[in-house]
């Protein structure tokens, strides 16, 4: 009997990205399996939100991204297993966290919170966005990227403006996705910024992508306790 | 029905904040204001010449509500899109599964709904002061009036979310939103009346210069459903020549139609295929 051929989750193959004539990202290769969270770390400017926006098909690219092995695009079973976090989340400050969280469950079709959600997560759900600190903003951005329990995460900076619990609170979230066999990727700056375990990290330094790259190559890591905490909660 | 399911979300969600912000409650006040007091002024010149009927009202309101309710409409669909790409709301939307063509069409929806809400509220206030005085022909007449600010503004939004979807910034779009409208409502009628006449462009280039303006398009469509055209002199005499009085009618209707459904098409194809 013949063995079904292995796709990682997500593959990237060969991404490149131009800005007019200046190359930001080069032939970029990337695997990311079921259940595998890869922080995807690199110098301000260095592509990673780039990157990101190129797997979620939102910005024009050379080279292919795959979905356990067929094109990951802008088709519906593609979108349904996406999930993606933008840097600036820039939510309309007029609008509630219960309206957003209302409009973005009926767009991917459920009415339930993403079960990763630790408890008091969320921001006050009656209170404008406008009235919201930048973390909470934040907090809400994560939950609604995380509606419909998608399977392709794509997360740029989630820990920015989150204090200590709210990275806390991430790392819990990211462990349960992984454990539900989500791939996700994160973008930071530094490794020390993930309030998560990445099982698996690369550099993208000239926009190329180095597999646990030197780290001379590496940004500044930051804050080691920090980076103990979240495994503890992962491991947990 | 899913899709119709989302864009109505998305619709909804548009209208909310539309309805929020304090810009369309400025406009829809001044907007009412400015139908009263055209509407105070026509019954007071009729009853000083010792006419019934509110014709002079309905006449007032007609070049009213094709002035005031399209520059909202154009701003306001101006600010939807752009403002969403520079938030960094469009790529979260853009990242749902939805067709990304919907969003512009739900960005008219919500915007369009709101700037008819201050239509009807603008111009039901201004009628409701002329029904006084109103015979059963002006009734129709203001149905009339009503129906065509409504397809007007329409047609104004839709450019405005064409706008939007196609500018750089909403500040870029707002502005060129504005200098559309200039153009539309007063732009194109003074260079008519300032190269017409040396150009000698005759009723098919008159014809032209109004199927090519949808505010003006809307103008003519009030006067030939309001008095068959005999206020547009010679012009009017070839349209119905021509085309007949319905024909006319339904010439200009689809003239509407299509600045409404041409544009916001177009917003949904550069949506589809611009960064989000």
């Amino acid at each position: 009997m013949p063995m079904r051929e292995h796709h990682p989750h997500l593959q990237v193959r060969a991404l490149s990205k131009r800005f007019g004539r200046t190359p930001v990202l080069e032939g970029v290769d990337l695997d990311v399996e079921a259940g595998e969270i890869f922080l995807l770390a690199g110098w301000n400017g260095s592509g990673k939100t780039t990157l990101l926006r190129c797997i979620a098909d939102l910005t024009r690219f050379e080279g292919e991204v795959l979905l356990d092995g067929t094109r990951f695009g802008r088709d519906m079973r593609s979108r349904k297993a996406l999930g993606y976090l933008p840097q600036v989340p820039g939510l309309p400050p007029w609008a509630t966290p219960a309206e957003l969280l209302d409009l973005f469950g009926r767009l991917r079709d459920t009415s339930t919170l993403p079960p990763e959600l630790p408890e008091r997560f969320l921001p006050p759900l009656g209170e404008p966005v406008g009235t919201l600190s930048g973390g909470q903003r934040q907090r809400l951005a994560i939950a609604l990227t995380l509606l419909g329990s998608p399977t392709v995460l794509l997360l740029d900076e989630p820990a920015a403006n989150l204090d200590e619990p709210g990275r806390a609170g991430l790392a819990r979230i990211l462990g349960k996705a992984r454990a539900r066999g989500a791939a996700i990727v994160v973008a930071a700056p530094s490794p020390g910024d993930l309030a998560g375990v990445p099982s698996t990290t690369g550099h993208l330094v000239d926009g190329r992508l180095r597999l646990d790259g030197p780290p001379g190559a590496a940004p500044a890591v930051g804050d080691a306790t920090l980076a103990h905490l979240a495994i503890r909660e992962v491991a947990g | 029905m899913t899709a119709l399911r989302q864009a109505t979300a998305l619709a909804a969600f548009e209208l909310r904040g539309v309805t929020r912000s304090h810009w369309i409650a400025v406009g829809g006040v001044v907007f009412a204001a400015a139908a009263v007091a055209v509407a105070i002024a026509g019954l007071r010149s009729f009853s000083s010449l010792g006419l019934a009927g509110a014709g002079a009202v309905t006449d007032g309101l007609v070049h009213l509500a094709l002035l005031l309710p399209p520059l909202i409409g154009l701003l306001l669909g101006a600010g939807s899109l752009a403002r969403d790409r520079e938030r960094g709301l469009l790529a979260m939307l853009a990242s749902q599964p939805l067709s990304r063509g919907l969003i512009p069409l739900a960005a008219f929806a919500g915007c369009v709904l709101a700037v008819w809400a201050v239509v009807a509220v603008g111009l039901g206030v201004g009628l409701l002061l002329a029904s006084a005085v109103a015979t059963a022909a002006d009734v129709a007449a203001s149905g009339l009036v009503l129906a065509i600010s409504l397809g007007a503004t329409a047609a104004a939004v839709s450019l405005g979310v064409l706008l939007s979807a196609t500018a750089s910034t909403h500040h870029q779009a707002t502005a060129a939103a504005a200098a559309l409208w200039l153009l539309l409502a007063l732009g194109l009628d003074l260079l008519l009346a300032g190269v017409a006449p040396g150009l000698r462009l005759g009723p098919v280039g008159l014809l032209a210069a109004v199927l090519i303006n949808p505010l003006e398009a809307a103008r003519v469509l009030a006067l030939v459903a309001l008095d068959g055209a005999t206020s547009l002199g010679p012009f009017g005499a070839y349209l119905n020549a021509t085309f007949g009085r319905s024909g006319t009618v339904w010439l200009l209707v689809g003239t509407l139609a299509s600045w409404t459904i041409m544009p916001l098409g177009i917003a949904g194809v550069v949506t589809l295929q611009r960064d989000a």
